[in-house]
């Protein structure tokens, strides 16, 4: 006999337990183990607002199930006497099981990857399977006294730390089926162990009177009950622990076949800029083979030329010493037909130089009247020919002008040579004047001639290599049917541009229009 | 009348060019090779050399008018590149190796005579 306190019994009752309840309670803490674990993985693939949700639904799912487990446990555990539970205690022994475990899950949230945070997280686990079973017990009312066996409690709450630490560790080891089953299996230990330890530390003393043989409550229907709450609540969340698992791992193969498609994309633009690097290169080689071809066959052309056109030259000079007139007309189309070859030469030489963008522009200030006037002195033999008038109106104002002097001088020229040739005793005019464009000072060369004019259907090719605008015309005339495509390149080059006005029978203007204060075109053409 | 000396290896031009100068009263003698160019124009003395610049075989044109203007007696003879060559770039090495002038080839004869006659004259371009 114990004497513990006055009016107690010290005789221990008889405790027994309902068998398929303990077996509920051991399967509700393995499925809340499992879902749990399974949850707090989510947890960890993800991040921010997401990431305390699962935290929070891992929490409440150990937490829970301990809570469940416990109680399915003292549903399936009799006195001879009635139990009853104080409703606010049982509340707070569930929450101080949340509240450990959300702060265990919280700390291995934090740092998963460390050890000294794995122990902690463990050993609050524990705590919190200890603090909730011994808040439970404290909430018993009955009419008895309960005496502990302080070293089975000792034991009881380090059978949860270890077995908890056990579980976590396990569940970060592996995400694998069997090691999540091993882990749920290490938790089923914890919080049973610790609770059936628990439970056998306890003896409990009746009071006077109080010693009955049944009981009003049900504690198989209520274990079930609890017990098919928890299962559903632990089943959804589990259900939805899989369903982002199984999103998560779609979302990864996902960007993994889209990073694989970025390598082989990144892969296919290096392949295709070398090829293009190497395209360029051999373009460049075959530009450079083309324009040092045209220099060679420009030269090689040039000294026959040299000699066709140096003979008829002499040929024509004896002819006429000694009036031989007959020979002289034929020995002149030699002259003409090698002149003819030349300019061609000169004029294919200066396009692929353009074409290689190998024409190179020097601007400087120039005296635009001597630029009329060299024009005219070359071409006043073909004007004086075909008995034509020339007349200069030139703008003093705007005498000074920068721009590479050799290519407008050129396509003057050529602009000049051509009215002369299509105008027979009519009247070539060359005017210049001031024109502003985008606010800067541009010059406009007109060449007006009143010969014979061209077609509409003919204007627009007139500038295009071997378009002239009537050829049957145009054959009598000479010229290389380069002359105007040459001469646009080249103002182009300038920056500035020719254009064409005219009609039919009464005659063409040709304006080279150029800046006044020129600048270098970005490329030919 | 001035003396010119033609160095040109092509003998139709050669011949050409001579027969047309001649005409115009010019003293004349020619070299058909740079080598040979250096060789007689110390004894020759002319008053104007016309240089051919491709010279086929031996030294070409631009290493001859170098090699002409290094010597004293010569230095002060203008020279005009005459060439086939009808590339911006060949006008500027000629007048860098020496020239005073350069003219392409085909020959244009009054604008020839026109540039002859200004170097003799003393006066540039």
């Amino acid at each position: 006999m114990l004497q513990t306190e006055p009016g107690f019994l010290a005789i221990p009752l008889v405790e027994s337990y309902r068998p398929e309840l303990v077996l509920l309670s051991l399967a509700v803490i393995f499925f809340a183990g499992f879902t749990s674990l399974s949850l707090a993985d989510r947890m960890l693939a993800s991040f921010g607002r997401i990431r305390t949700g699962w935290l929070l639904g891992a929490a409440i799912a150990l937490g829970g199930g301990i809570w469940s487990m416990h109680f399915v446990a003292m549903l399936a555990f009799q006195l001879p006497m009635p139990i009853n539970y104080a409703p606010g205690l049982t509340v707070i022994s569930l929450l101080v099981a949340i509240v450990f475990v959300t702060v265990g899950l919280l700390i291995v949230s934090w740092r998963p990857d460390s050890r000294i945070a794995l122990a902690a997280a463990g050993i609050l686990t524990g705590l919190g399977v200890s603090a909730m079973h011994y808040t439970g017990m404290a909430a018993m009312r009955m009419g008895a006294l309960i005496i502990w066996y302080q070293p089975l409690v000792l034991l009881s709450v380090l059978i949860g730390v270890v077995a908890a630490t056990a579980a976590l560790w396990l569940s970060l080891q592996s995400k694998t089926l069997v090691f999540k089953l091993v882990a749920a299996a290490a938790m089923t230990i914890a919080v049973a162990g610790m609770h059936y330890t628990g439970m056998a530390a306890a003896s409990y003393v009746p009071a006077h009177g109080a010693l009955s043989t049944g009981t009003d409550l049900q504690p198989g229907v209520l274990a079930v009950a609890v017990a098919a709450a928890s299962f559903i609540i632990l089943f959804l969340a589990l259900l939805a622990a899989m369903v982002d698992q199984t999103l998560a791992n779609r979302a990864r193969a996902e960007a993994e076949r889209l990073r694989d498609l970025n390598e082989k994309l990144e892969g296919m633009v290096g392949t295709r800029t070398v090829e293009l690097l190497k395209a360029k290169q051999r373009a460049e080689r075959a530009s450079n083979a083309k324009t040092d071809f045209l220099a060679s066959i420009s030269h090689e052309l040039r000294t026959p030329l040299n000699a066709v056109i140096g003979y008829s030259e002499i040929l024509i000079e004896e002819a006429e010493e000694n009036g031989l007139t007959g020979s002289l007309e034929d020995i002149e189309k030699i002259r003409t037909a090698g002149r003819h070859i030349l300019a061609l030469v000169n004029d294919i030489l200066d396009l692929s130089k353009i074409e290689a963008g190998k024409m190179e522009v020097y601007i400087e200030r120039v005296a635009l009247k001597d630029i009329l006037d060299d024009a005219v002195t070359v071409c006043r033999r073909m004007l004086d020919e075909n008995g034509n008038r020339c007349i200069v109106e030139h703008a003093v104002a705007i005498d000074r002008v920068d721009t590479d002097v050799t290519k407008l001088r050129q396509a003057l020229i050529n602009l000049l040579g051509n009215a002369a040739k299509f105008t027979r005793n009519g009247t070539v005019t060359l005017a210049t004047r001031l024109a502003e464009r985008d606010g800067a000072d541009w010059i406009e060369i007109t060449v007006h001639d009143t010969g014979i004019g061209i077609a509409p259907e003919h204007q627009e090719g007139v500038f295009d290599e071997f378009q002239r605008g009537d050829s049957n015309v145009a054959r009598h005339h000479g010229g290389t049917g380069l002359g105007l495509a040459l001469s646009r390149r080249l103002i182009r080059l300038l920056g500035g541009d020719i254009t064409l006005a005219s009609q039919p029978g009464t005659g063409s203007v040709f304006t080279i229009a150029v800046p006044a204060r020129g600048r270098l075109a970005e490329a030919a053409d | 009348m001035p003396k010119l000396m033609i160095v040109e290896d092509n003998p139709e031009n050669l011949d050409m060019l001579s027969r047309r100068l001649a005409k115009r009263g010019f003293a004349l003698c020619h070299a058909v090779t740079g080598e040979a160019a250096l060789d007689l124009a110390p004894r020759e003395r002319p008053d104007l050399i016309l240089m051919d610049i491709g010279l086929g075989a031996g030294i070409d044109g631009l290493e001859t008018t170098r090699r002409l203007k290094a010597l004293p007696e010569l230095a002060a003879v203008p020279v005009i590149a005459l060439t086939a060559h009808a590339l911006a770039a060949d006008r500027e090495e000629s007048l860098a190796a020496g020239c005073a002038d350069y003219d392409t080839k085909p020959v244009d004869l009054p604008r020839l005579l026109a540039k002859i006659e200004a170097q003799l004259r003393g006066v540039a371009g």
